[in-house]
């Protein structure tokens, strides 16, 4: 679940993604998966420093992006 | 990150009828006979699981980012030049999500529905292996039951006398019938019992 949260926040870089929308995209390309394994995945990628999240200051949705180390994770470039 | 060469999605996009397939698929929400016909129109007969590939695939996503960005896009050329930035960029935000979020969501429901139908086939095929089970099982029942009325019945003289008699058909039934039904109609007569009509 992992690449395909990477894969999904890269294709909508530099645009951040809202983490129900995020979800609903990793599902599409998971062919289902549960949200347990989509937060923990996450949380996981948020600690590695390969995605950031940040709260909508008017919203205060948590809106998602891939930061550099993420994107070199998924080119392989460095 | 793109599907195959020799997928579905390679060969719209290689015919420039990926944008006009998923607007149409957005405006219709078509089934997947539908779907079929569609492919089949423009020259491209697919299986259920190339069309399931399709809307799981890059191409699809890509598909779902570029309404997104568009509908971004318009609302940012849309919205007072003087607006404060940190509104614009919230309600721009908010555009992107709405969008994507709407096409992915309706893309998951249809997929629910996909797997709703294929359930209820298989429960439709179960339920059908059960009930030729069950037709064997009461035909198996039905032929013991008949080896052992004839088992009976052979070892029944006055059956059997019945039987080789000079009596018609119908005369024959009845006079079985007396015998092996001697009791009920004794019943019946002793007034105790009311057979049904």
């Amino acid at each position: 679940m992992s690449t395909a949260i990477l894969q999904t926040l890269f294709r909508c870089a530099p645009q951040a993604l809202n983490e129900t929308v995020l979800l609903t995209e990793v599902r599409l390309m998971t062919d289902g998966g549960g949200e347990g394994q989509f937060c923990s995945d996450l949380a996981r990628l948020k600690m590695a420093g390969m995605v950031s999240v940040e709260e909508d200051a008017i919203t205060a949705d948590r809106m998602w992006k891939i930061e550099p180390k993420g994107l070199q994770r998924i080119t392989g470039r460095k | 990150m793109d599907s195959r060469s020799d997928s579905l999605a390679a060969k719209l996009q290689r015919a420039g009828l990926l944008d006009e397939y998923f607007a149409w698929w957005l405006a219709e929400r078509p089934s997947i006979a539908a779907r079929k016909e569609w492919l089949d129109k423009v020259s491209m007969p697919s299986s259920n699981a190339a069309i399931h590939n399709l809307h799981r695939s890059s191409e699809a996503a890509v598909w779902r980012n570029a309404a997104a960005a568009k509908a971004r896009a318009t609302m940012d050329a849309n919205l007072p030049k003087n607006l404060d930035a940190l509104i614009r960029k919230s309600l721009l935000d908010q555009r992107f999500n709405h969008v994507m979020g709407e096409l992915s969501h309706k893309e998951l429901m249809d997929q629910f529905v996909l797997e709703a139908d294929s359930e209820r086939l298989s429960l439709k095929r179960e339920e059908l292996g059960v009930k030729r089970e069950a037709l064997a099982i009461s035909r198996d029942r039905m032929e013991h039951e008949t080896c052992k009325k004839f088992l009976l019945w052979f070892k029944d003289a006055k059956a059997r006398e019945i039987a080789d008699s000079g009596l018609s058909n119908a005369d024959k039934i009845a006079a079985l019938r007396a015998e092996y039904f001697k009791d009920v109609d004794a019943l019946e007569a002793s007034g105790g019992v009311k057979l049904p009509d």
